[in-house]
């Protein structure tokens, strides 16, 4: 008598308790052993570069903070500053302002950091991680309300700065503790840094029932990964030393000191403490910023004139986002609005590695693989 | 980039303003030039996309080096002008798989066809809409227009 | 009323005995169920760094009932494909063993339902129900996650029920008894530190774990893993019918929180108020080696309330201990709940056919040893001085 194997087609579907917003995974399964994957997106298109035409260029940051909106900052961070240098020179931005911006941008990463790892070990089944990430986020709730009004979605970098100087006694001083996470930046820093960061290495990074779940899986190999257009977390846990911060640096980047952690073999454990390591890294960042900033006042916005008009010409600007390498195509023809601007993102890039890593695994693993990439629609849709 | 200057000495080089090189290769010339790149160590491509100047388009593929020693890397835009109706050119998804969405979402905006490629179907819009390609400069939304509520006072009253 | 009763054939007061404790084992199991519930969700909210339920009531204390009641009110969603007997059967199924195992389980001295003398093998038995149930809803529901959720869960639950029930042998053992009231009356004349938990911490520790994989809980909860398949076998179920496979799931928990009780922990034995007292007395006057007034205050303040160590008192006394017992292991299964991430399906086989099933084999096997070279060598003897330590005596 022969027997048949017959596969299913399941639809992980754009409704789903995964919490990675509205993405439809069609996954064929023989009994538990996925055969192929192939993702669908577009549910959250909301024509972000055609709407970018017909705005001008300051009214373009409020949507680039939209792609990615669990990392806005960096969004706005790459825009602002391509188009900054579409005007060649023209416009000089002040050194506060650049400091500034650092130091939200590796505020940002942390915080997205710590929702991505939250969520996927949520996927992965535990469960209280996710809300201590968000007991940790809503402390830089706090400090992101004092510093530019809004708590999720900012709108504050101005091509030529920031919009607005720090507030009187955000910056605190180095021995501020957990107490004073919320109110002050170095509390912050030293909050993530001694407390946030040890409990989250003690509760999942060395449970090991999270390593038997994520080693082994998803291995992604360093040729494939360069080949596949990944770039962040996702590259470097593959073993590849890469950072636009270094190899690449934009900002003032090229002033600060800290290192670039890599992983050794490609599979979800990497890409996790990579992740994890990162944190550690952009709070040393941040420490050398607020000591820079503690004693350099000055302005944070250039004289730039009221209409913006930069002169013709196109400019590609690429910047290290908290998923990866975000970078924006403009094209501008001397008016007041964009001619063209193309957002290159990061997780729209790494969907493309499911179908490649998932065949094989088990349908457990296939959450495992997608939390690892850590995509947020908004980016993936524009 | 000097690399490129020899095979291709009659296209056309610039400079973007912050450094990068783009060079304007005829359709004809355009696979050689990628696998041009691609052999000098330009595995990773960060973008493919288009751009549409009313009287055709032009097709921009950035292509990158991933060097851990080198700072400072300089991205390669090569780019190719099509006609605006019909407009097909090799599709490179085989040499960078990363490149495969990104062709499939400039085909779903501007309308440019790859051949070759193994899945070209609309990627952010729905699979089968008939309404165009959005991206291009005289596109028209033929979707029903809901009418506009204009609410004129506090109270409908006043 | 005595009269009355006397005049009934005994089969008929039989039957009506009868149906008092079960109509009191299924108020006692639903109580438990609110009360659990409530639990869960605020011990999850504590760990969570949040309130939990807070609206309802004082504290958000009556939310059970306001969910329960909400569950009632609930339309029957019922798909057109689904295979009518098996869909509709599947949530009693479920509910069924649940109630069953508490029958012979011992709440006082004297005080079980059913003293059924095959109890451990009773329990064996009833276990089998539950994977019927997970099966019977997973492939009466037509949906492909419902049948992958009850494909993964009938693996799990049979491959640990054989586990589960050889970790308990090894008690069986040291008992001589299968009757739980048996086992529970020898740990209470062993005292504290005869409770079946010391000498079987393996068979404790692999029943427990063993236990968490049989009721479907966080570490091994992969059968209805919210970010996979949605709800596993009950996606399909709404209203009420998926009710009662929350319910079955929480009076399962608990029963399983009561054997375990009942095997190792020493059941309903505990001190009384009176024992209390004297223990401190005891204490205080150093066993008599210096008395003073407090201690002998307080051994006549034992005495004057001897009374609470009899009768009815002896019974509340002993419920009291077990109900403390049993909540102190549903603590313990929560808080592992939100601790741990889940592990996935071949792991899971791996853990629980090649690591507990051949630890608790060997369980039996030294527990068996153990027990003979205690009987045989009169628990070891060892002198010290005047003193004699008897090794071993914990497996006589």
């Amino acid at each position: 008598m022969e027997q048949q194997a017959q596969e299913i087609l399941i639809n992980m579907g754009p409704q789903h308790p995964s919490t990675h917003g509205v993405l439809r995974l069609m996954v064929k399964l023989n009994g538990e052993t996925v055969t192929w994957c192939q993702p669908d997106i577009g549910y959250l298109h909301r024509c972000f570069e055609k709407l970018a035409e017909s705005k001008t260029y300051t009214q373009v940051i409020p949507y680039t903070d939209r792609t990615d909106y669990l990392s806005a900052i960096t969004n706005e961070t790459c825009y602002v500053e391509a188009v900054e240098k579409l005007f060649q020179g023209a416009i000089e931005v002040p050194e506060r302002a650049q400091y500034i911006r650092v130091m939200m941008n590796e505020l940002q990463r942390i915080t997205s950091h710590l929702l991505a790892l939250g969520a996927w070990a949520m996927d992965v089944g535990a469960m209280t991680p996710f809300l201590y990430c968000w007991r940790d986020r809503e402390k830089a709730y706090s400090l992101f309300e004092q510093i530019t009004g809004a708590r999720q979605l900012y709108n504050y970098l101005r091509i030529g700065g920031v919009r607005n100087d720090l507030p009187e006694g955000i910056i605190g001083s180095p021995s501020d503790g957990e107490d004073k996470a919320d109110k002050t930046l170095w509390g912050f820093v030293n909050y993530i840094e001694s407390y946030v960061i040890p409990q989250w290495n003690g509760l999942v990074t060395n449970n090991r029932i999270f390593q038997y779940r994520t080693q082994g899986v998803g291995v992604l190999s360093a040729e494939d990964a360069v080949a596949y257009g990944a770039s962040g977390p996702v590259l470097r846990g593959s073993g590849v030393k890469w950072d636009l911060r270094k190899n690449r640096p934009y900002l003032i980047y090229d002033r600060l000191e800290f290192d670039v952690p890599v992983g050794t073999n490609g599979d979800c454990f990497d890409r996790w403490v990579v992740r994890i390591k990162e944190m550690e890294q952009s709070c040393r960042i941040i420490k050398q910023c607020l000591e820079w900033l503690a004693e350099n006042p000055g302005p944070v916005m250039a004289k730039v004139p009221r209409v913006l008009k930069p002169p013709k010409g196109e400019v590609y600007h690429r910047i290290e986002g908290s998923r990866g390498e975000v970078a924006c195509y403009i094209v501008s023809d001397g008016g007041p609005n964009p001619y063209k601007v193309k957002w290159r993102s990061p997780c729209f890039t790494h969907l493309q590695l499911m179908p490649l890593l998932c065949p094989g695994h088990k349908v457990a693993d296939v959450i495992a693989i997608l939390g690892s990439i850590d995509i947020v629609l908004g980016e993936v849709d524009r | 980039m000097d690399f490129l200057k020899e095979k291709f000495p009659d296209a056309q080089f610039g400079t973007l303003v912050n450094g990068d090189v783009e060079v304007l290769v005829p359709k004809e010339q355009y696979e050689e030039a990628v696998r041009c790149c691609y052999e000098a160590g330009y595995k990773y491509c960060s973008v493919v996309t288009a751009i549409d100047w009313m009287d055709r388009l032009t097709l921009v593929t950035s292509l990158c080096r991933i060097d851990p020693a080198e700072v400072g890397a300089v991205t390669i835009h090569i780019k190719v002008d099509l006609p605006r109706e019909g407009a097909t050119i090799p599709s490179i998804a085989k040499l960078y798989p990363g490149a495969d969405w990104h062709e499939r979402e400039t085909y779903d905006m501007y309308g440019i066809r790859f051949e070759g490629h193994p899945n070209l179907r609309r990627i952010l819009l729905p699979d089968h809409w008939q309404g165009g390609h959005p991206l291009l400069k005289d596109f028209v939304d033929k979707r029903p227009k809901r009418p506009r509520i204009v609410r004129k006072g506090f109270r409908d009253s006043e | 009323m005595v009269a009355f009763w006397q005049s009934l054939p005994p089969l008929l007061q039989t039957w009506l005995i009868g149906l008092g404790k079960g109509t009191l084992i299924l108020i006692w199991a639903l109580a438990n169920f609110a009360v659990v519930l409530m639990l869960d969700r605020k011990i999850s909210a504590w760990i969570q760094n949040r309130l939990g339920p807070w609206r309802v009531g004082l504290w958000g204390w009556i939310q059970p009932i306001a969910d329960l009641f909400k569950l009632f009110v609930k339309e029957f969603i019922d798909p057109n494909n689904v295979d009518r007997p098996l869909y509709l059967l599947a949530p009693f199924v479920s509910f069924l063993p649940a109630i069953l195992v508490w029958l012979i389980i011992p709440f006082w001295n004297g005080g079980t339902a059913m003293d059924l003398d095959i109890g451990i093998i009773y329990i064996a038995a009833i276990t089998g129900f539950d994977v019927i149930a997970v099966f019977m809803s997973g492939w009466g529901s037509d949906n492909k996650y419902s049948l992958l959720g009850s494909m993964r869960g009938a693996a799990q639950m049979i491959s640990y029920e054989v586990t589960l029930v050889l970790s308990i042998i090894g008690v069986v053992m040291m008992a001589g008894s299968l009757r739980l009231s048996d086992i529970v009356m020898i740990q209470d004349q062993r005292g504290v530190f005869g409770w079946f938990l010391f000498p079987q911490i393996i068979g404790f520790i692999v029943y427990l774990i063993a236990s968490l994989a049989e009721l479907n809980r966080t570490p091994f909860d992969l059968v209805e893993a919210e970010s996979e398949l949605v709800a596993g076998y009950h996606t399909e179920y709404s209203g009420f019918r998926w009710g009662f496979f929350m319910v079955a799931e929480y009076v399962h928990q608990v029963g399983w929180a009561a054997i375990a009780a009942s095997l190792f922990l020493g059941g309903w034995s505990g001190p009384s108020i009176p024992d209390v007292l004297w223990g401190l007395g005891n204490v205080l006057n150093i066993f008599g080696a210096l008395p003073n007034p407090i201690g002998n205050a307080m051994i006549s303040a034992g005495d004057a309330i001897a009374f609470l160590d009899q009768g009815v008192w002896a019974a509340i006394t002993g419920m009291f201990w077990f109900v403390f017992k049993i909540y102190v292991l549903i603590f313990l299964g929560m808080w592992i709940r939100w601790t741990l991430p889940r592990v996935r399906i071949d792991q899971l086989m791996d853990l629980g056919w090649k690591f507990l099933l051949p630890v608790s084999l060997f369980n039996i096997f030294l527990t068996g040893i153990l027990k003979y070279a205690a009987i045989q060598w009169d628990g070891l003897p060892i002198k010290l001085g005047a003193i004699t330590i008897r090794l071993l005596g914990l497996w006589t």
